[in-house]
């Protein structure tokens, strides 16, 4: 009777065909390491002579300047280049995007390093404005570091707001767009001082009389402190059935983003009318270039146009 | 034509890399199954592993291709295609 095998799916006959041709590949296979282990090196000395045209045609392909080498190469190689180079943009563009966060970080840290050697203290911002209620700022230096209530902020040279509360070893800051914080500043355009009040989001809304003229990005101070730039005028409304007209003030400054400070050492001065005029005129000075007049030396016309000068037509 | 294939085989595994020659040779076996592919796997090894250091054995082609003849020997009679010269 023939057994069928499962497993080898035949019978007993293919059975030891099967295994008669499966010994004779082992046998093989042990007849050929041998071979290697006993006149291996001969082999391979004689096998190279047979090999070495195709090694020629491989180092052909590989090496040559020919024409049809050359193209497959250079086009492999084109390839390959444009991959690696794709690669490194993306590596580069990416270790920028570092850099330029570092190189912010730096000139923030210098330019607050700077304002340190001018007395004031260099602080951290914990918390900003959509992180707290309305335009305030949380820093992370208080009273034990010599933070006092009422001393201005400043972002780099722009006065950002008033120390309000003071803790240990935070503070919270008004800015000056606090909604309903009002504060006196001097407006440059028209030159008049002015009552500023915060509407919130970052914007002041100054009032300057009808008559005035008020232009955009015209630069509003505060009058107390020295620097004390606030921002530029941005937006002017102005309907002459109204006494005043109304210029909304914002700065550069992105309270968003801010994440250092300084703090000065000493509360918000109260100064009198002399001494915020000299302010204003060192602002005048830090703000605007003096453009020497040109003057035309007609004597004959001077007398008549000295006098309408004085009549102020 | 085997001999031509066979000749065919035996350039492209010196001008082509490893993974290819053991492509090559998997088709080889299951077309002819022929053990001369264990002589190809030792001039292979002779020809490659006389560059090896004497710590090592260079026996890796010879045994690869042991390895693959072995198998299809033994997957040769489950395949429909092998089917017929059985029955």
């Amino acid at each position: 009777m023939r057994i069928f095998s499962l497993l080898t799916r035949t019978t007993s006959r293919r059975r030891s065909r099967l295994r008669d041709r499966l010994l004779l590949t082992l046998v093989w296979g042990a007849l050929g390491v041998l071979l290697l282990f006993t006149v291996g090196n001969g082999i391979g000395s004689a096998v190279s002579y047979v090999v070495e045209p195709i090694r020629v045609v491989r180092s052909w392909f590989a090496e040559s300047t020919s024409l049809l080498p050359s193209y497959i190469r250079s086009r492999n190689v084109l390839i390959k280049e444009r991959e690696a180079l794709e690669g490194e943009l993306e590596a580069a563009k990416s270790q920028e995007a570092v850099l330029q966060a570092l190189r912010k970080e730096n000139d923030e840290l210098r330019s607050s390093f700077d304002m340190q050697r001018h007395g004031r203290i260099l602080a951290g911002v914990i918390l900003r404005p959509n992180e707290t209620p309305y335009d305030t700022l949380l820093i992370d230096r208080g009273f034990s570091d010599g933070v006092i209530e009422n001393s201005v902020v400043y972002s780099g040279d722009v006065a950002i707001g008033i120390v309000a509360q003071t803790f240990p070893r935070s503070s919270l800051v008004e800015l000056f767009t606090t909604p309903g914080m009002r504060s006196t500043v001097y407006v440059f355009g028209p030159d008049t001082f002015s009552h500023a009040v915060g509407m919130g989001g970052g914007i002041l809304r100054i009032g300057i009389p009808q008559g005035l003229s008020l232009g955009n990005n015209d630069p509003v101070v505060l009058p107390s402190v020295s620097p004390g730039i606030i921002g530029l005028v941005q937006h002017i409304e102005s309907d002459e059935s109204n006494p005043e007209q109304f210029g909304f003030v914002s700065s550069d400054v992105s309270i968003a983003s801010l994440r250092l400070v300084s703090v000065d050492s000493e509360p918000l001065p109260q100064i009198d009318y002399e001494r915020a005029l000299e302010i204003i005129a060192s602002a005048s000075s830090t703000l605007f270039i003096t453009v020497p007049e040109l003057v035309e030396e007609d004597n004959t016309a001077t007398s008549s146009e000295g006098a309408d000068t004085e009549d102020g037509t | 034509m085997r001999a031509l294939s066979f000749t065919a085989l035996f350039i492209l595994s010196f001008a082509l890399p490893w993974w290819f020659v053991l492509i090559l040779s998997v088709v080889y076996a299951f077309r002819y199954c022929a053990y001369e592919l264990i002589v190809l796997g030792v001039l292979l090894d002779a020809v490659y592993g006389g560059a090896l250091s004497s710590h090592i054995v260079p026996v890796v082609y010879t045994l690869t291709m042991t390895v693959i003849i072995f198998v299809v020997e033994i997957l040769k009679p489950h395949l429909s295609l092998y089917k017929e010269r059985y029955e």
